[in-house]
């Protein structure tokens, strides 16, 4: 089965979790804070949480950062997400790693020199959607 | 030479100070401008109010030109993040991160960063006053792997032989100073209560040393 881990159980690694278990994915997550560590375990039945942080390669290696085909670093902030990433692919030499850009000012840092292979800019996706839709109502 | 100083704390400030006294041209970025109240009277270099990993604050601190860049913020990760990015997209020759976790300091070590964990560092060294030793580092070589350490000779250890004290690949005596003199000196010699002697040591040596220090030789 394919593997990924997930670092980051906000409101994003919830359903991108979610999705992917449904898909067929075996899913992993590392999460710091309490609360959502909880809310992930009793909403996603089948997936493994583990409460520590992603920029610890420990607790990454905890959960099975070895054997993960695709890392998505999805936490609310930059400077973890970079780490990491870096600490994905140049560490553990993942062999797919994904960052979120959660302030679009930063995302001249999500390149490949930081461990990063593709960028998540929330802000351009909305950006492109709504630019889709107002075209569409033009 | 040109230096970049990332995060004007105690720390940040205090570096300025000091490559500003040696004749250098220092530029420093951090978040709040209230943080360069810390700066010395007189200080003429650039001072950039931006965020840490700012596009055109780097642009303007000029790092791509810079000779070194120093990530001293409050946070490991920007820390971690500003050194990779200085030495790894920006060729800075000379990048150094202060980094509070020791076991992250070992990862981004091998990233090309020069870290310093003061935690570290301040574990060490309070060991060492409450051991009543005399220990200081004068000096860290290579990537902080090894550091130059001065110990004052306390009366306990007086009398024991050098070679004692030495421990292969861990600790080596490189110098003696006695009544203001130095010498080097070999394995045979006997130290006095009071000499200054300067030790190459690793950080496991560093450990063994004070233990050692505190520790009376018959």
């Amino acid at each position: 089965m394919r593997r990924v881990l997930i670092v980051g159980a906000g409101k994003a690694g919830l359903a991108i979790a979610s999705k992917a278990h449904d898909d067929g994915y075996a899913v992993s997550i590392v999460e710091a804070r309490e609360e959502h560590v909880t809310e992930a375990r009793n909403r996603l039945r089948g997936v493994t949480v583990v409460m520590g942080s992603g920029t610890e390669a420990d607790d990454l290696e905890t959960a099975g950062i070895r054997n993960a085909e695709t890392v998505l670093a999805v936490t609310g902030s930059d400077e973890v997400n970079l780490v990491i990433a870096t600490l994905a692919k140049f560490h553990f030499g993942s062999p797919h790693v994904a960052a979120r850009v959660a302030d679009p000012r930063n995302r001249w840092l999500f390149k490949p020199d930081m461990g990063v292979d593709a960028a998540i800019d929330d802000t351009r996706l909305m950006v492109v959607e709504a630019v889709r839709l107002l075209a569409g109502h033009l | 030479m040109r230096f970049v100083v990332v995060g004007c704390g105690r720390v940040g400030a205090g570096l300025v100070r000091q490559m500003a006294v040696s004749g250098h041209s220092v530029a420093v970025i951090d978040r709040n401008a209230s943080a360069f109240d810390r700066l010395p009277a007189g200080f003429d270099g650039a001072r950039i109010e931006a965020m840490a990993l700012d596009e055109s604050a780097w642009e303007s601190a000029g790092v791509e030109r810079c000779d070194g860049l120093a990530a001293v913020t409050g946070t490991d990760d920007v820390n971690a993040v500003v050194g990779r990015l200085a030495a790894k997209r920006f060729g800075v020759p000379r990048v150094v991160a202060r980094m509070y976790d020791p076991v992250k300091a070992d990862v981004y070590r091998r990233f090309g960063v020069h870290t310093v964990s003061p935690a570290a560092w301040a574990v060490s060294r309070l060991a060492a006053l409450l051991l009543l030793v005399d220990v200081g580092t004068i000096a860290s070589l290579g990537s902080g792997n090894l550091d130059l350490v001065e110990v004052v000779v306390p009366r306990a250890v007086a009398g024991a032989r050098l070679g004692d004290l030495e421990m292969p690949g861990e600790i080596r005596a490189a110098a003696v100073t006695r009544t203001g003199r130095s010498f080097i000196p070999d394995s045979g010699a006997h130290v006095h209560a009071g000499d200054i002697v300067t030790f190459v040591v690793s950080v496991a040596g560093a450990e063994r040393l004070e233990a050692m220090m505190g520790r009376t030789f018959t």
